[in-house]
C-alpha cells in the first residue's frame, strides 16, 4: 500500500513535469507513435503493435507511403548493411529481423498483402530495410492517416548499436517508422518525395517529429531507461511489469533494459537527469553525472535551451559496450570500465559528445543519412569546445606524460588521412569510400568549424549557431540553411567583405575536396652595399610564403625582428606565393596563423620558419632517447 | 650465514674489481652515445618544435613523427641493433668479469683471456635463455588470450578479466625471474667446469635452483626491489624536474646518467654476490671431496704397492716375454699420474681442481693393473727381468717421490684456496 502510494506520488511528480513542458507544442508533429510492446527475454524477441498517426504536409494527395524496417540489416549477410560492415556471420540465435504480422488503415484497408520490399539506395533485392505500401484511397493535404501495425521484432545480438547481449537489452531502430516525405533538396523545388533510406553501416537516420507514447512489458526485475519519462508503471499477475513511457517532439525511441541496472538521479535546473549504471560502475558515475551538468549548463549558455524535461544516460556493461556512445532523443549511451584512469577523459568525452547530439540530432534532427556532417561535425566542435575549454582543460588524455587535448586528436584522424581528397564533408553518408566517413564528418567537419571560429571570433561564432539553432529547431536545417544564415549574420554585423569570405571558405572546406597548407618557404636576411641596384648599404630582409595547396583563403604572417619588434602581414592567400621584404631590419622569425586559428592546414611544421636553426628539442629528445636506450639495453643484459 | 657473507663478499667484490662497472657503464654509454649524438645536432627552422622543448605537445609531436618518418626508423633500427650489440658485448666481457670475480681482482690481461675464452660458450647459454624466455612469453600471452576469448565468448564484464590476468602474469613473472636467476647459475657453473655441455649446464643449475631455492630467491628479491624501487624513484624525478632549458636539461643527464651507473653497478654487485653464494656452497664441496680423495688415494696407494710386489715376483719367475710391453705401460701410467698433479697445481678454480683429482682418483682404480700383471707373467729371460725390476723400482721410486712432492705442494694450495674464500 504504502509503495503503491509513492508510486502514485512520483507519477504524480512526472506528470506534473510533463505537463508543464508540454504546454507548447514544440514541433510539427508529423510521425505520431503509440506503441506496445511485451520483450520476451529468453527469445530475444518484441512482440508488439503500433498505431502510427501520420500528417500529410505536402501539397500532394498521396496513395504511397514508405517506411523502415531497420532490424531487417541483422536479417541475413546479403542485407546492404552486412555487406558493408566488417563483421562475421549471424548465428541463427545472433540473427536480427523484423516481422509484420499485420498492416492496416486503422479500421480499415488492410495492406499487409500490400507490402513490397524497396532499395532505392543500391537496389539490393535482398536488402528488406525500406518498405511501401499503397492504399486504394488518397490522403490528400493537411490530412491525417493512421496505420495500425503489428509486428515481432527479434533482436540481434549486440554487435552494432542495438541488440541484447545475455540479460542485457539495448533496443534500438526497433520498430516499423515511417519515412520523411519532404521537398526535394534543390533550390527553390516544389516538388516532393519520400525520404526513405536503407539501413547502411555508417549512416545514422532521418526522421519526422511526432509525440511517442510507449507501453513497454518486461519482467518484473528489470530496470528500464527510455526516451521520454515514466507516465505510468503497473505491475502484471505474470511476473512482468507494465510500464509507459511519453515523449513529446522527438524524432525516434529507444530504450533499455537489464536486470542489472543501478539508477542514480539528479538534477539540473529544471532537466531530470538519470544515469543508469552498472554496480562495478560505482567509481564512475561522478564522472558522468558532473559531465552532463557541464554539457548542459554549456550548451544552453552557447546555443539554445535544452527543450526537453529529462535526459537519460546509460552506461553499457563490459560485454554490451557495442551499446554504448550512441544517440537518441532524450536518451544516450555512454561506456567506460572501472579502472579507467581518471586522466583518460573518455567517459566525460562520451558523455559529452552524445549529450550534444541532443541539439543537432535531436532537435535540429538534419538528415544524417544525406547530411551526417550536420550532426557529427557540429558535435565533435562542440564536444571539442567542452573537454577543452572545462571537462578537461590538461588534456582529453593526460597519462604518464602524454597529453592530447580534444581537438588535436580530431584534427589529427583529418590531417593523418591518406588521402584527404577522397570526399567532400558533405556527402551521403554511404558513399564515403574507404571507411574516410568518420574522419570527414566528424574531424575534418569540426576543424572547419574550428577554423570558421577562429577567422570569426568566439562571439560572432556563437551568435551565428545560436541564430541557427533559434530559427531551425525542429525543422530539419540544410547545409545550405547554415551557409546561408552564416554568410547573412558575418554580413550584418561585419560587412560583406568577411561574410564573402566565410562563404569562400565554407564552400571549399564542406563540398570542396581542396587542402589546405601554408608554408613558409624561406627567410632571408643579406647585408649589401650600394651599388648599381641597391640605393644605399644595409640589411635586406625577404620572406617568402607558398600556398601548397589548393585550398584558398586568406592569412596572418608574424614576422619577428632581431630588435624585438613584431608586425602582422596579411595575405589574401590566392596567388602560388608572396614576398614580403624589410630594408634595414633583421628578421629572426616568421610565422604564418600566429594564433593557431587555421585548422585546417593540415601541416603546421612548415608554418614557421627561423632564421637561426633551432635545437632545443632536438637536443632535450637526444637526452631521453640516449636514456631509454641506456636503460633497454640494461635491462636486457646482465 | 652464508646468504649474509653474500652480500658483502659480493660488495668487496664489486669494489675490488670496480674496473668492471667502469668498462660496463662506459660500453653502455657509448653505444647511446654514439646512437643519440646524430640527433642531438640536428635542427629545423621552424618553430613548432619548440613547443616540445618546454613542455609537451602533440600536434607538434605529431608533426615531428611525419616529417621526420623515415629517420625514425633507422633511428628504431639502430635502436635494435644497438642493444644487440650491447648484448653481445656483455656476454662477450662475462667470462672476464667472473674471472675477476674468482680472483677478487682486475687484471687486464686475465680478464680479457678469459672473456675471449669464454664468449662461445656464454653466447650459447644467452641464446638458449633467450630462446627459453621467448617460449615463457609466448606461452603466457597465448594462454592469456585463451582464457580472455574465453571470457568475452561468456560475456564477462571487466572486472572478471582482472585476476586471470593477474594470476597469469604472477605466474609469468616468476617463473621467468627463475630462468633469470638459474641463467645467472648457469654463468659461474660455466665459468668453473668450462664445460661445453651448455645444456646439461642449466639442467645443473635447476637442480642447484630447487635446492638452494630460498636463498637464492632471497638474494635476487633483495637486488630486483631495489632496482625496481630505483626506477620508480628516477620515474618519479623526472615527473618533477620540468626540463625547459638547458641548464635544467643538463641536470636531468647528470641525473641520468647517475642513474645508469647505479643501475649497473648494482647489477654488478648483485652478480658478485651471487656468485659468492655460489663459491661458498662449492667450497664446501671441495672440501668434502678433498677427504674423499685421501681416503681413496691411500687405497690406491695400498693397492699398487701389493700390485708391484706381485709384479716382482711374476717377473723373478722368468715370464718376461711381454716385460718391455708392461714397463711401457707402467711408465706410461705413471707419466700420466705426473701429468696428471701438475695439471692439479696449475689448476686454480676448485671446480675444475676437483674434476682433476676425481679424474685420478679414477684411475688407480681401473683394471689396467691387472692387465699389467698379466702382461709381465709373459717375460722370462732372468737377466732382463732383474734389470727390468730395479729399472721398476727406479722409476717407482723416482716418480713416488715426485708424487709425494706434488701432492704437498697441492695439498697446501688447496688450504689456501679454501681459507681465502671464508674471508
Ligand atoms: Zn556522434
Amino acid at each position: 500500500m504504502k509503495t503503491l502510494f509513492l508510486l502514485f506520488l512520483s507519477f504524480w511528480f512526472w506528470q506534473n513535469i510533463f505537463a508543464q513542458s508540454s504546454v507548447s507544442v514544440l514541433s510539427e508533429r508529423i510521425a505520431n507513435y503509440d506503441i506496445e510492446a511485451v520483450l520476451n527475454t529468453e527469445n530475444k524477441t518484441i512482440t508488439a503493435k503500433e498505431i502510427i498517426t501520420w500528417k500529410n504536409i505536402s501539397s500532394d494527395s498521396l496513395n504511397e507511403f514508405h517506411f523502415h524496417l531497420y532490424l531487417n540489416a541483422f536479417k541475413d549477410n546479403k542485407s546492404t548493411f552486412f555487406k558493408n560492415s566488417d563483421l562475421d556471420d549471424f548465428t541463427d540465435l545472433e540473427r536480427g529481423f523484423i516481422e509484420i504480422k499485420k498492416i492496416k488503415i486503422l479500421k480499415k484497408e488492410d495492406l499487409t498483402q500490400k507490402v513490397r520490399f524497396i532499395a532505392p539506395d543500391d537496389h539490393n533485392l535482398d536488402d528488406k530495410t525500406v518498405f511501401l505500401v499503397k492504399t486504394n484511397t488518397l490522403l490528400p493535404p493537411d490530412s491525417t492517416i493512421q496505420f495500425e501495425i503489428e509486428f515481432t521484432a527479434k533482436l540481434p545480438k549486440l554487435k552494432a548499436r542495438t541488440g541484447f547481449a545475455k540479460d542485457y537489452f539495448f533496443v534500438g531502430q526497433w520498430f516499423p517508422k515511417i519515412g520523411v516525405y519532404e521537398l526535394e533538396n534543390k533550390v527553390d523545388s516544389t516538388s516532393w518525395h519520400w525520404n526513405c533510406h536503407q539501413f547502411h553501416s555508417t549512416s545514422e537516420f532521418f526522421a519526422d517529429f511526432g509525440v511517442y507514447n510507449v507501453e513497454l512489458t518486461v519482467p518484473e526485475n528489470y530496470i528500464v531507461g527510455a526516451t521520454g519519462i515514466l507516465w505510468d508503471e503497473k505491475v502484471n499477475a505474470n511476473k512482468t511489469k507494465t510500464m509507459l513511457f511519453k515523449a513529446n517532439d522527438v524524432i525516434d525511441f529507444a530504450w533499455t533494459a537489464s536486470p542489472n541496472y543501478l539508477v542514480f538521479s539528479d538534477k539540473w535546473n529544471d532537466v531530470v537527469i538519470h544515469f543508469l549504471y552498472q554496480k562495478e560502475h560505482e567509481n564512475q558515475v561522478e564522472r558522468h553525472v558532473e559531465a552532463i551538468k557541464i554539457a548542459l549548463e554549456y550548451m544552453e549558455k552557447h546555443v539554445g535551451k535544452y527543450p526537453y524535461p529529462a535526459i537519460t544516460v546509460i552506461d553499457p556493461p563490459f560485454f554490451g559496450l557495442e551499446a554504448g556512445g550512441m544517440e537518441y532523443p532524450m536518451l544516450i549511451t555512454v561506456g567506460t570500465v572501472k579502472f579507467l584512469p581518471q586522466g583518460i577523459k573518455i567517459p566525460e568525452l562520451t558523455t559529452v559528445h552524445e549529450f550534444i547530439h541532443q541539439y543537432f540530432m535531436g532537435i535540429l534532427a538534419s538528415n544524417e543519412f544525406e547530411e551526417a556532417w550536420l550532426d557529427e561535425g557540429f558535435t565533435t566542435y562542440f564536444e571539442t569546445r567542452i573537454i577543452d575549454e572545462i571537462l578537461a582543460k590538461n588534456g582529453s588524455i593526460n597519462f604518464m606524460g602524454f597529453k592530447m587535448s580534444g581537438i588535436e586528436s580530431r584534427r589529427l584522424g583529418y590531417t593523418n588521412m591518406y588521402n584527404k581528397r577522397v570526399a567532400s564533408v558533405w556527402n551521403w553518408a554511404w558513399n564515403f569510400p574507404n571507411n574516410s566517413y568518420g574522419n570527414l564528418v566528424y574531424n575534418k567537419a569540426a576543424c572547419v568549424l574550428h577554423t570558421l571560429d577562429g577567422i570569426l571570433g568566439r562571439e560572432l561564432m556563437d551568435r551565428i549557431i545560436g541564430n541557427y539553432f533559434d530559427k531551425y529547431r525542429f525543422l530539419h536545417p540544410k547545409t545550405d540553411d547554415f551557409i546561408d544564415l552564416a554568410t547573412l549574420t558575418v554580413k550584418n554585423i561585419s560587412g560583406d567583405s568577411l561574410s564573402n569570405e566565410i562563404d569562400v571558405f565554407l564552400e571549399q572546406a564542406i563540398y570542396g575536396t581542396q587542402i589546405c597548407d601554408y608554408a613558409i618557404q624561406s627567410v632571408e636576411n643579406k647585408h649589401l652595399e650600394k651599388g648599381k641596384d641597391v640605393e644605399s648599404d644595409g640589411i635586406f630582409s625577404q620572406i617568402r610564403v607558398q600556398r601548397l595547396g589548393d585550398f584558398q583563403m586568406p592569412i596572418e604572417i608574424l614576422i619577428h625582428f632581431e630588435d624585438g619588434t613584431e608586425l602582422t602581414e596579411k595575405w589574401n592567400g590566392k596567388s602560388s606565393h608572396i614576398l614580403f621584404s624589410f630594408k634595414g631590419k633583421h628578421v629572426k622569425w616568421a610565422k604564418i596563423d600566429p594564433k593557431n586559428k587555421l585548422l585546417l592546414d593540415y601541416r603546421f611544421e612548415n608554418n614557421s620558419f627561423a632564421n637561426e636553426s633551432q635545437h632545443g628539442f632536438f637536443v632535450k629528445y637526444a637526452e631521453k632517447l640516449m636514456y631509454w636506450l641506456q636503460n633497454f639495453m640494461q635491462f636486457l643484459m646482465l | 650465514m652464508e646468504l649474509k657473507s653474500s652480500y658483502t663478499n659480493g660488495w668487496n667484490i664489486s669494489i675490488k674489481t670496480y674496473k668492471n662497472i667502469l668498462i660496463l657503464y662506459g660500453i653502455n654509454f657509448l653505444l647511446a652515445l654514439s646512437f643519440s649524438i646524430g640527433f642531438a645536432t640536428s635542427s629545423s627552422k621552424s618553430l613548432i618544435y619548440n613547443n616540445l622543448f618546454s613542455d609537451f605537445q602533440f600536434t607538434a609531436f605529431i608533426e615531428f613523427i611525419i616529417n621526420y618518418k623515415t629517420y625514425l626508423s633507422i633511428l628504431f633500427n639502430q635502436f635494435l641493433w644497438f642493444s644487440v650489440l650491447y648484448m653481445l658485448l656483455n656476454v662477450f666481457i662475462l667470462g672476464g668479469i667472473l674471472d675477476s670475480f674468482f680472483y677478487k681482482k682486475f687484471d687486464s690481461d686475465r680478464f680479457w683471456k678469459h672473456s675471449k675464452m669464454f664468449f662461445f660458450r656464454y653466447f650459447k647459454q644467452s641464446l638458449y635463455f633467450l630462446i627459453l624466455n621467448l617460449v615463457l612469453f609466448v606461452l603466457a600471452f597465448y594462454i592469456l588470450s585463451i582464457i580472455f576469448s574465453q571470457l568475452i565468448e561468456k560475456e564477462a564484464i571487466e572486472t572478471e578479466f582482472i585476476l586471470p590476468f593477474f594470476i597469469v602474469l604472477s605466474i609469468y613473472l616468476i617463473l621467468a625471474s627463475f630462468l633469470y636467476i638459474i641463467s645467472d647459475y648457469t654463468k659461474f657453473s660455466i665459468y668453473f667446469s668450462e664445460s661445453n655441455q651448455i645444456l646439461k649446464s642449466i639442467w645443473k643449475n635447476t637442480k642447484y635452483f630447487i635446492k638452494n631455492f630460498a636463498s637464492v630467491l632471497i638474494l635476487f628479491f633483495t637486488f630486483t626491489s631495489i632496482i625496481i624501487f630505483l626506477i620508480i624513484f628516477s620515474l618519479a624525478m623526472n615527473y618533477w624536474i620540468n626540463v625547459s632549458n638547458y641548464l635544467s636539461l643538463f641536470l636531468v643527464f647528470l641525473m641520468h646518467q647517475i642513474f645508469v651507473f647505479v643501475r649497473i653497478f648494482l647489477r654488478l654487485w648483485f652478480l658478485s654476490s651471487q656468485f659468492s653464494y655460489f663459491t661458498i656452497g662449492f667450497n664446501k664441496k671441495i672440501e668434502n671431496k678433498k677427504a674423499e680423495f685421501e681416503a681413496l688415494d691411500e687405497k690406491a696407494e695400498a693397492i699398487s704397492q701389493e700390485k708391484f710386489k706381485k709384479e716382482k715376483t711374476v717377473i723373478r719367475q722368468g715370464k718376461d716375454e711381454r716385460a718391455q710391453a708392461a714397463i711401457k705401460d707402467i711408465n706410461v701410467m705413471l707419466e700420466n699420474i705426473q701429468n696428471q698433479i701438475s695439471n692439479i697445481e696449475k689448476e686454480a678454480r676448485p671446480e675444475i681442481k676437483a674434476q682433476l683429482i676425481n679424474n685420478l682418483i679414477l684411475a688407480s682404480q681401473t683394471e689396467e693393473w691387472e692387465m699389467i700383471e698379466e702382461n709381465v707373467s709373459h717375460i722370462k729371460q732372468e737377466n732382463e727381468i732383474k734389470r727390468v725390476i730395479s729399472i721398476l723400482d727406479e722409476i717407482k721410486q723416482e716418480k713416488e717421490k715426485e708424487k709425494n712432492q706434488k701432492k704437498e705442494i697441492f695439498q697446501k694450495k688447496m688450504e689456501d684456496d679454501l681459507f681465502e674464500f671464508d674471508d
